[in-house]
């Protein structure tokens, strides 16, 4: 049965309660978020892709354990998060929880040649781990592309080019520099940075990295396609900070899901929560 | 390639978000011997396969 409503809610089954503990991935500022993708402790460090992509499934290695895949009309849902915090203004901040459906990286921060990218395309990896579900809404609107900084990279000033192409199957240019985005853990969410032109369209793949100038460290640059689920604050620090299903929205976890967590910065440097409860129900 | 006070344009792929003519305002000489130009109007850093003078 779809919950549909509180009583249904409460009668669910009461699912899985899982634990996650992050270290703060080091000093950020003036990046739109971070990731705590390839951070343990629990789970465990997520890999870090190659230039080929590799489409995310609920058993990738770093992945937030998710209840058993069901069949429809019964799905799993976030049904509440606790975060508990330490001491300490950089443990007041926002996180985030993501499906991860893909992502690809091993790109260099000193090499300024094109760096290709393989099988970053959301069209032909739509039969992969769910993907087909998981993307959401079937124009691709629902997905964020990142770019996302897994070893940190050089601060000798560089211009990054990537290739895109949109659904409508058109190329573009995605421009941006590597102001403050040296540190591992840096995310930019390239769909705010879709030029002018392109306004309106919906990335389905990207294709390449060119820098203009190499930053001096080799560093590991990547990209990663995500699903937004939810979001939380926690705003005091030592204590306490519950969302529940009212706060979530309630998200619906596709099965194959590979959720993992991003935070919102606060500052020039990042905390993370001592630990979360995310508590899931299935109905 | 290039030197102090060169005036240049800004090659593909970097053309579109870089249209105008800048001026090298420091040149950077890497470990690995990769030379970066840094152009004014904070266009940042440029490899001179990037560059053409003006």
């Amino acid at each position: 049965m779809t919950i549909a409503s509180v009583d249904q809610l409460f009668s669910s089954s009461n699912g899985q309660i899982f634990f996650v503990t992050k270290n703060a991935p080091g000093a950020s500022t003036g990046i739109d978020l971070i990731s705590y993708w390839n951070i343990g402790t629990i789970p465990v460090a997520g890999a870090i892709p190659t230039a080929t992509a590799t489409v995310l499934s609920s058993s990738s290695q770093g992945a937030i354990p998710v209840p058993p895949p069901t069949t429809p009309p019964v799905y799993n849902y976030i049904r509440s998060v606790e975060a508990f915090t330490g001491s300490g203004g950089t443990n007041r901040f926002s996180m985030e929880i993501h499906d991860r459906l893909m992502h690809a990286g091993g790109l260099s921060g000193t090499v300024t040649t094109t760096q290709t990218i393989t099988g970053m395309d959301i069209v032909t990896q739509l039969g992969v781990n769910n993907l087909s579900e998981r993307i959401g809404a079937a124009d691709y609107s629902h997905i964020l592309w990142l770019l996302e900084i897994f070893t940190g990279i050089g601060a000798t000033a560089s211009t990054l080019s990537i290739s895109v192409t949109y659904t409508d199957s058109s190329s573009g240019t995605i421009t941006l520099t590597n102001t403050n985005i040296t540190s591992g853990g840096s995310v930019v969410v390239l769909n705010r940075l879709i030029p002018a032109v392109d306004s309106g369209k919906f990335i389905r793949s990207i294709n390449s990295l060119t820098l203009s100038a190499s930053t001096t460290i080799t560093g590991n640059i990547g990209f990663v396609a995500t699903v937004p689920l939810t979001s939380f604050s926690t705003l005091i620090s030592r204590k306490r900070s519950l969302a529940e299903w009212r706060d979530l929205g309630l998200p619906r976890i596709p099965n194959q899901a590979c959720l993992c967590l991003f935070g919102n910065p606060n500052g020039s440097t990042e905390g993370a929560p001592n630990y979360l409860r995310i508590r899931t129900a299935t109905g | 390639m290039f030197e102090l006070g060169q005036t240049v344009k800004v090659l593909y792929p970097f053309t579109e978000g870089f249209p105008d003519v800048y001026e090298i305002i420091e040149i950077v000489t890497h470990d690995d011997g990769q030379i970066v130009y840094i152009l004014s109007n904070d266009a940042g850093g440029f490899d001179g396969k990037y560059l053409e003078a003006i």
